[in-house]
């Protein structure tokens, strides 16, 4: 089911991912578990793309990669033109400009000796943009932009004088100050309660319509994919199972796995009415 | 706004609401107060001979004296075999523990930091480099080794032999730093660090230092404490710093000489004070790791 357009700006081409298991002094042998097992996927500008599937299935191993934080087994990633994998020094550096992630857990995503100015600025920092007056207005223009006002409160606070919410609102300023291209989100909502995941969704789906911001959301929460996405990719085991629109994926899924997902999920019912 | 300014206001929080939680610990306090004596001894050690030339620990001879004497006015705890103050001598040792013990294990800290850092987050190769490197000098008997290369250099100064303590007790430390990076490591700051483009460098030294520091920190207490007592088993067997006096010194001294049996007030004092000021280093790091344990310091975060 893809989409006429040819405004590509990810593309997954047959890539596996292996992990070695059980490697011990007694056994020789190690054993391979397939993390992902050929999948392709195609990503359009200015998309939210859902990414569901079980626990284990291999979600954030392809958020992974994606980032360029592991490598694949096989197959290449292609994303602005470029295979990502080849990239090094000043181009890898250039890239690391363009992709941006916000992570589920947001205790773990802030370093705990960085106040909120320090981790937003950071990113501005490594690559040498502006002085550090811009770097404080933008890093302030940011926590408003995001609703934590008034700035000058937050910007001398550390994780630890921060809410959940509001760390996740700081995870997701410091994704947003290098202006990138592509956003992975990684459950960024799992460890957060109701109200607050709705007001971080809306803040998605703000930054894709007004800022043009192509998301791959990760998430195991059906409801929220078909509030948010565009299109799908339903994993299972390594392998994608289904993809394409996500409204009829939801409403019309084509295989017992993707209505076993659906059927599991108990609020699915209430919040999709 | 000057965000240093915050990150030190941060640090300082957090050290004034830990020395509260240190300075209740009766372990904390006993080591704290026994620490503070023995820098006033250090700090004073500069005194005497400027009263007077004949209390120069090494070089200063009551005339009147010449062998070793009792407590006296004069003399508050007796005079050596010359007829050398040993008050003086003793507040000099203070000084000459201070120097060994804090600088040589200030310097095993940040190597062992360091290169715990470095194998931890390096892995692979650089880990097993390094991590075989420390078990080779971990097994070898510190005191044993530092006495051969002493006796094969010759008389050392007293920062050669700070400097050959610190190059052998970096291991400890660097094992412990290594394990913590290692789960640093997989924190999602660090993956989002390098997502940001952060060099190697950046993360090591900006983004797990800070994490590893107080670790280091409890380690250097208890560095301080090996490195004195490795100090004055060197200087008691002959192979300590020969221009100045240390109470390693001063006990090797007493049984050269004869004196151990007959000169109680020049025996016992070095003595005493080797074994308080060891002691309290090792009472500070231990009401330091009481604050350290994670289970207690969630209990002092609560704010
Ligand atoms: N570093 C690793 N070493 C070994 N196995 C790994 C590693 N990372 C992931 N795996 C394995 O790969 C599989 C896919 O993991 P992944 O984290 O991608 O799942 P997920 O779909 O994100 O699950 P969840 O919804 O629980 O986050 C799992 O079976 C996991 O155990
Ligand atoms: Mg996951």
């Amino acid at each position: 089911m893809k989409t006429g357009r040819d405004d590509t700006i990810l593309e997954i081409n047959d890539v596996s991912k292996y992990y070695q298991t059980g490697r011990s002094l007694f056994r020789k042998t190690e054993k391979k578990m397939t993390a992902l097992d050929k999948v392709s996927l195609k990503i359009n500008k200015g998309e939210i793309f859902g990414l569901v599937g079980k626990s284990g299935s291999g979600k954030s191993t392809i958020g992974r990669l994606v980032l360029n934080l592991e490598k694949p087994d096989s197959g290449s990633i292609i994303f602005a033109e470029t295979e990502i994998n080849s990239l090094r020094g000043k181009s890898l550096k250039q890239f690391r400009q363009k992709m941006q992630m916000i992570c589920q857990d947001p205790y773990q995503s802030l370093n705990p000796y960085f106040s909120v100015f320090d981790t937003i600025a950071e990113p501005l920092v490594i690559h040498n943009i502006g002085d550090k007056k811009e770097q404080l207005s933008r890093v302030q223009e940011l926590l408003e932009d995001f609703g934590l006002s008034p700035a000058t409160d937050f910007l001398d606070r550390y994780p630890h004088q921060l809410s959940g919410g509001q760390r996740q609102r700081v995870a997701i300023a410091r994704a947003m100050v290098l202006k990138p291209e592509f956003i992975v989100a990684d459950e960024p909502t799992s460890m957060l309660d109701a109200t607050v995941s709705i007001q971080i969704y809306s803040i998605l789906a703000h930054l894709k319509k007004y800022a043009g911001i192509t998301f791959l959301f990760i998430t195991h929460n059906i409801a929220a994919a078909r509030l948010l996405c565009d299109r799908i990719a339903v994993l299972n085991e390594g392998i994608v199972v289904e993809t394409g629109d996500c409204e009829s994926i939801v409403d019309n899924p084509a295989s017992e796995y993707t209505k076993a997902l659906i059927q599991a999920q108990p609020s699915f019912s209430y919040e999709s009415a | 706004m000057a965000p240093e300014n915050s990150q030190n206001a941060y640090q300082m929080e957090g050290l004034s609401r830990n020395w509260a939680l240190f300075i209740r610990n009766p372990i904390g306090k006993t080591g704290v107060i026994l620490l503070i004596i023995f820098g006033l001894m250090a700090v004073g050690s500069f005194l005497p001979p400027q009263i007077d030339t004949m209390y120069h620990p090494m070089t200063g001879v009551d005339p009147l004296i010449a062998n070793s004497s009792p407590p006296s006015w004069k003399h508050w705890l007796g005079t050596d075999y010359m007829g050398r103050d040993l008050f003086s001598q003793l507040l000099t040792g203070a000084r000459i523990a201070f120097i060994v013990g804090i600088t040589s294990a200030f310097i095993s800290i940040v190597f062992g930091t360091i290169i715990g850092m470095l194998a931890g987050y390096g892995g692979k190769i650089l880990d097993s480099v390094l991590m075989r490197l420390a078990d080779m000098i971990m097994v070898m008997p510190t005191l044993l080794v530092v006495l051969l290369l002493s006796s094969l250099l010759g008389q050392l100064n007293i920062w050669a032999i700070v400097l050959l303590i610190a190059l052998f007790r970096w291991p400890g430390v660097a094992r412990v730093i290594r394990s913590q990076t290692l789960s640093l490591k997989e924190r999602p700051f660090i993956d989002l660090a390098k997502i940001a483009g952060a060099s190697h460098f950046r993360i090591i030294f900006r983004h797990i230092a800070p994490n590893v520091l107080p670790m280091a920190l409890l380690f250097m207490t208890f560095r301080v404490t090996s490195a004195i007592i490795i100090e004055a088993v060197l200087a008691f067997l002959g192979f300590g710093d020969p221009s100045t006096v240390s109470w390693g010194m001063m006990l090797q001294w007493v049984w050269k000489t004869g004196h151990m049996f007959q000169a109680p007030y020049w025996l016992i004092p070095p003595g005493v004070c080797i074994s308080l000021i060891t002691l309290s280093f090792y009472m500070i790091g231990r009401a330091m790791e009481e604050i350290l344990d994670p289970r207690l310091r969630k209990e002092g975060k609560v704010d």
